[in-house]
């Protein structure tokens, strides 16, 4: 009897759990993970997988007018509340709003669940001035969310929340940024999964994969000679461009239109069909 | 009538020989300068990174650039000031207690400790003066742009991550770049390390690519391996295999003699590890990954 009790509980051990048929896409922005996997994320929901659209920032800046489409002028980008050549920023409350709910709408399309993290972009816009966090009219604006992304891979709190994340999804594929590879937020928000991912796997959390982007210093040609650049992971989403880019198109503050023709006038390149990634960690073996 | 002193066929000969030492000149890039320069996100990060090969190739006639980017207004302890032979048993109040001291103190307190350390490889000290994202204030930590920052107002440049969106920023270190024409850079690990090592690096990074597209004459890039580098994923698929094996056995004196200048950080305990020979084979070596060679 105490044989099989001992040889039950080794068993049991040696048997960790499994993550669940979920993907997660770890954007920094609200049409970030269009940019980073919506190929992928589309596939993998369209084959049973549970979607979680995550978007790190509050996004406060990074909307703006001009890019807003007016059906009454058809294609391109030329509605203008004032009518002049130039490009104008929205405010950064407005910007909250519109890019959130333009990310909703893209989650909603994928069949995906949001998750609004809102850690605070480091910019925000009022009237037509850009202001830097840690100056004083930001300081004033004091805009809504958590530290900004780089420093909040630095507390364990923070780390703790997207663990949480990943403890309450289970994901068996989570996607990133490209790490050290990319502009501050992006890199600094893969930077804040990776953490995370190996915090989750050391408390026992099931979490499968985590791939990144190929991106930065991994596309120059040292990183693809010596072959550390090469993606390991390729994903065929010919069949999944129409709602990657139907999704990009509910950014409308984005580049809406942009994308629409991209895929009606037939400009998508083979590469453009293949969705690739590096694996960072794999905790499914 | 006068003879012709230039017959067409010597006129030839002179535009041949011009055009041809044009093409040469166009082929043949500038070569940077014997010079290496490490790029640490803190006071005590170059000896960190790549102490030794910054001793190695200083010894071997190459000048040293010992760059420091950030204020640090953060990371000096009272306690870890030497207070006896061996350790950092010194303490103010004789509390277990760590008690750290004030930004404006760190900053003073780490710029002097970096000085001394660059002297000792005999390599020139430059400080980039970028904000670090932490100030400590008393003993609670504020954090950068909370309202108590705000108020303390470190003088200092943009949070370096900030930094790596301003162009005028990224050319402060092209111009550093084109003042010291280095043949070797080291950064820390890009993406695979916490926030002021990775982005100090990928400021870097960016700089030197800037710098490339000038025509700046500038050597290799070489990274540290940290981060994801190091999990087994990237070691068994070979991303995180180094490249780059400089043997630093000879000039491991030089780097912890320079390590111990940073008083308010190690205390003596790189002292213990050279005076008690207990440098571990693997501290022998120090290894890099090759992020950019522009000596092609």
């Amino acid at each position: 009897m105490l044989f099989l009790l001992l040889s039950a509980s080794i068993v049991l051990a040696g048997d960790k759990e499994k993550p669940r048929k979920c993907i997660l896409v770890f954007g920094a922005h609200a049409d970030d993970v269009e940019a980073v996997a919506g190929g992928t994320f589309a596939k993998y929901i369209g084959s049973g997988y549970e979607g979680i659209y995550v978007v790190v920032n509050n996004n406060t800046a990074g909307c703006t007018i001009q890019n807003t489409q007016n059906p009454r002028y058809g294609r391109g980008t030329r509605f203008t509340v004032s009518n002049s050549p130039h490009l104008y920023p929205v405010d950064a409350l407005e910007t909250i709003q519109i890019r959130q709910e333009e990310a909703r709408n893209a989650a909603a399309l994928y069949g995906a669940t949001p998750v609004f993290l809102g850690y605070r972009e480091i910019f925000i816009w009022q009237g037509r001035k850009e202001c830097y966090i840690g100056s004083d009219e930001f300081h004033q604006y004091q805009p809504p969310g958590g530290p900004q992304i780089s420093v909040a891979s630095t507390m364990s709190k923070e780390v703790g929340i997207v663990v949480d994340l990943l403890k309450k999804y289970q994901p068996e594929i989570v996607i990133i940024h490209a790490l050290g590879g990319d502009k501050d937020e992006h890199g600094n928000s893969a930077y804040l999964m990776y953490l995370a991912f190996t915090k989750a796997i050391a408390q026992g959390i099931p979490v499968g994969k985590l791939w990144m982007d190929v991106g930065g210093w991994l596309l120059d040609p040292e990183a693809r000679k010596s072959g550390r650049g090469k993606p390991d992971v390729s994903i065929d989403i010919k069949n999944y461009l129409k709602i990657k880019y139907e999704a990009y198109c509910r950014h409308v503050s984005q580049k809406s239109i942009f994308y629409k023709d991209y895929v009606e006038r037939g400009q998508v390149t083979p590469e453009g069909m293949v969705e690739e990634y590096i694996t960072v960690l794999d905790n499914t073996k | 009538m006068r003879p012709n002193r230039f017959p067409l066929f010597q006129v030839l000969l002179v535009v041949a020989l011009v055009v041809s030492s044009d093409f040469l000149m166009a082929g043949a890039k500038d070569k940077p300068r014997k010079c290496i320069l490490v790029f640490g996100a803190h006071a005590d990060d170059v000896d960190e990174i790549a102490g030794g090969t910054l001793a190695r190739y200083t010894a071997q006639g190459y000048q040293g650039i010992y760059v420091c980017v950030t204020n640090n207004t953060a990371g000096c302890n009272i306690e870890k000031a030497p207070g006896d032979k061996w350790g950092p048993k010194f303490s103010v109040s004789s509390s277990p207690q760590m008690y750290p001291v004030d930004a404006l103190e760190t900053n003073q307190i780490r710029e002097e400790e970096c000085r001394q350390a660059a002297a000792v490889y005999g390599a020139v000290p430059v400080f980039l003066n970028f904000s670090e994202p932490e100030i400590l204030l008393g003993r609670k930590i504020v954090v950068y742009g909370s309202e108590e920052f705000l108020k303390y107002s470190p003088q200092a440049k943009h949070d370096v991550s900030l930094a790596t969106r301003y162009g005028e920023d990224i050319n402060i270190v092209v111009e550093l770049l084109q003042k010291y024409q280095p043949e070797i850079i080291i950064i820390h690990t890009l993406g695979g390390e916490k926030l002021d090592h990775g982005n100090s690096a990928y400021l870097m990074y960016l700089a030197f690519k800037k710098a490339m597209s000038k025509g700046i004459a500038v050597g290799k890039l070489w990274m540290k391996v940290d981060g994801w580098f190091l999990d087994d994923t990237a070691q068994k698929t070979g991303r995180g295999k180094p490249d780059v094996h400089i043997d630093v056995k000879k000039y491991l004196k030089t780097k912890y003699e320079a390590l111990n200048k940073h008083l308010s950080q190690n205390g003596g305990f790189g002292k213990n590890y050279v005076a008690k020979n207990k440098a571990q084979a693997k501290e022998t070596i120090e290894e890099f990954i090759t992020v950019i060679d522009n000596t092609h």
